[in-house]
């Protein structure tokens, strides 16, 4: 009682006075009909709310945006590997290396603590690793996907590798970093133990989502628009994304966010969300060229067709055991342009996992961390080097 | 989905549907909301009401609740994402995004002519420096013309070596498959493409 007294009184104004006026709702809503209760009840509720908006000025104040310490390896321009510190004892000798698409931060696979791939991977004994692509800068529109696969990403994988004294490592590539993974895999083999999709479309002719559509070559002109912006500007891929479900994303979620703005922990989950989608970066042109054209327009990868650097993309080369992670909503990449990557590959051990999950709520939702992650987790561990062998 | 050709058809559709949503949401909300009181006439019921039903011209027992507005709103607004969905892949909106993709791109394109040539000027008097012509001073500038010199170096090296892996490119493909296929699917041209860019900006 005293210490309830003693937060009172350290109240300030503001917030008193909502409180005041939320009790002051609830006496006069004993005589009332239920419809007026109802309604004094909404009252209540949004003075509520009201009492709540220092406490998310403060809680925006704090965001960070990772969840998780760790160190910068190897630097190459804007590109950066990570090695995550984990609080365990590493059970597993095989690292894992994380890469993540080019449209975007990569710290929504680290966002909060309870809310961390990075942290689900490191509790599970892994060796955590992570490629930052970083933002390219205007001399960098002309670097295509060989240079990222082919080149940094090589080094940083050689890197761990060197690092780790391992002679191969697992890969966990998200979305468009996920096809990258995939493209990688098929070139260095012998350096993958096993590589995670998630997420990750390889067959565009699957699959309806409006992307496709907008992308159609009759429509959509990418030479125009590489020739014009040089590296594709974050407002037009943002505002591109933002337009996939313009009632959800404008009105849908501030009316969530007002509901439920005196909820701090979902207050603190929101405002890390919002952090990371306006974080948006600029892609490469010519690596947005050679996606759109060869994949989205042409879907030239699992037809072998997709060129990279001198050779084209042979998904056939793929032995590794590979796990294709999909979410049942996900507007982005539907499920239907991930799964056929088990048809393609070359190896015999492939296995889907599913959740009831957009596209983001993959890294975020509590539903993946409770289900998803741990299944996979466990698949990881079942086909890496245990550390006792070392 | 359908695809509707005449705006006022698309609007008519989107109308039918809100309200057909609105009605079902408002009709299960006021359900739910007169099997939890007493009266089960309608939305609410008030406490002076008769035993069983409520005064049908007392206001009060039609009152929506806040539950039945937040259905009625979320039905609505379903309603709206459905007819966006909709409009989104209709040929009207491709070809609007089409227009104003190509009005952003020409303005993109007039403006960085525009700056291109208003540094061009700003430059011209080291440009003349540069080639011992009437500069200021009239005096060449060794630096700039060794630094012109370094820059076309590496843009030709970088030319010469994007050519180099496009003959290869096209030297593996070749004898896989048929090469007429190639050239017109297999990327020829957005390689063509890209060439053709450097070489402009170089």
């Amino acid at each position: 009682m005293a210490s309830a007294t003693d937060k009172e009184s350290t109240t300030d104004p503001f917030t008193g006075a909502a409180r005041a006026f939320a009790e002051s709702m609830s006496v006069w809503m004993a005589g009332m009909s239920p419809a007026a209760a109802a309604w004094a009840e909404e009252a209540k509720r949004h003075a509520e709310r009201m009492a709540a908006v220092p406490r998310i000025v403060e809680a925006a104040r704090r965001a960070k945006k990772w969840a998780t310490p760790h160190d910068v390896i190897m630097t190459e321009g804007p590109v950066r590997l990570l090695r995550f510190r984990g609080e365990g004892p590493v059970r597993h000798a095989t690292p894992l290396l994380f890469v993540f698409a080019l449209v975007n931060r990569p710290y929504v696979l680290d966002l909060l603590p309870h809310k961390s791939v990075v942290r689900r991977f490191l509790e599970a004994g892994f060796d955590v690793w992570m490629i930052d692509w970083g933002v390219p800068e205007p001399g960098d529109s002309v670097k295509t996907l060989h240079d990222y696969i082919n080149g940094h990403m090589h080094r940083m994988v050689n890197r761990v590798l060197d690092r780790t004294g391992q002679p191969q490592l697992s890969i966990l590539g998200y979305c468009m970093g996920g096809t990258m993974s995939a493209m990688y895999a098929s070139q260095h083999q012998a350096l993958v133990r096993n590589l995670i999709m998630l997420a990750a479309p390889v067959d565009w002719s699957c699959g309806d989502c409006l992307l496709k559509v907008w992308t159609d070559p009759q429509v959509f002109d990418v030479d125009q628009v590489v020739a014009a912006f040089g590296n594709v500007p974050p407002a037009y891929l943002g505002g591109s994304f933002n337009l996939l479900k313009p009632i959800d994303n404008n009105i849908r979620k501030w009316m969530g966010f007002y509901d439920r703005m005196d909820d701090d922990r979902f207050v603190e989950e929101f405002i890390a969300m919002e952090t990371w989608v306006n974080d948006n970066i600029p892609i490469s042109g010519a690596v947005y060229r050679d996606f759109v054209r060869y994949g989205m327009q042409r879907n030239e990868l699992v037809r072998g067709r997709f060129p990279l650097g001198d050779r084209y993309v042979d998904l056939g080369a793929i032995t590794c055991p590979v796990l294709t992670l999909v979410a049942d909503s996900d507007h982005l990449v539907p499920a239907e342009q991930s799964t056929p990557l088990e048809k393609v590959v070359g190896s015999t051990d492939t296995t889907t996992l599913s959740t009831k999950a957009g596209h983001i709520g993959l890294a975020v939702g509590s539903r993946a961390h409770k289900e998803l992650w741990p299944q996979a987790c466990a698949w990881l561990a079942h086909r890496s080097q245990p550390a006792e062998s070392l | 989905m359908s695809q509707q050709a005449n705006p006022m058809d698309a609007a008519m559709a989107f109308w039918k549907e809100a309200f057909t949503r609105f009605g079902s949401a408002a009709q299960a909300a006021g359900a739910a909301a007169a099997s939890a009181t007493s009266g089960g006439a309608g939305p609410s019921s008030t406490p002076g009401a008769a035993p069983g039903g409520t005064t049908p011209l007392d206001p009060a027992a039609w009152m929506p609740t806040p539950e039945m507005v937040r259905r009625m709103q979320s039905a609505f607004l379903d309603a709206m994402a459905a007819a966006s969905e909709q409009y989104m892949r209709s040929p009207q909106f491709l070809d609007a995004m089409k227009a104003s993709l190509d009005g952003a791109l020409r303005m993109r394109q007039e403006m960085d002519a525009l700056l291109r040539r208003q540094v061009g000027e700003a430059m011209s008097g080291s440009s003349a420096a540069a080639a011992g012509g009437s500069g200021a001073a009239g005096i060449p500038d060794p630096g700039v013309v060794r630094e012109l010199r370094e820059m076309e170096a590496r843009l030709q090296a970088r030319l010469d070596e994007i050519d180099a892996r496009l003959s290869t490119i096209e030297e593996t493909a070749a004898p896989s498959t048929p090469g007429a296929k190639r050239t017109t699917s297999g990327g020829g041209s957005g390689r063509g493409s890209a060439r053709g860019r450097n070489r402009r900006e170089s």
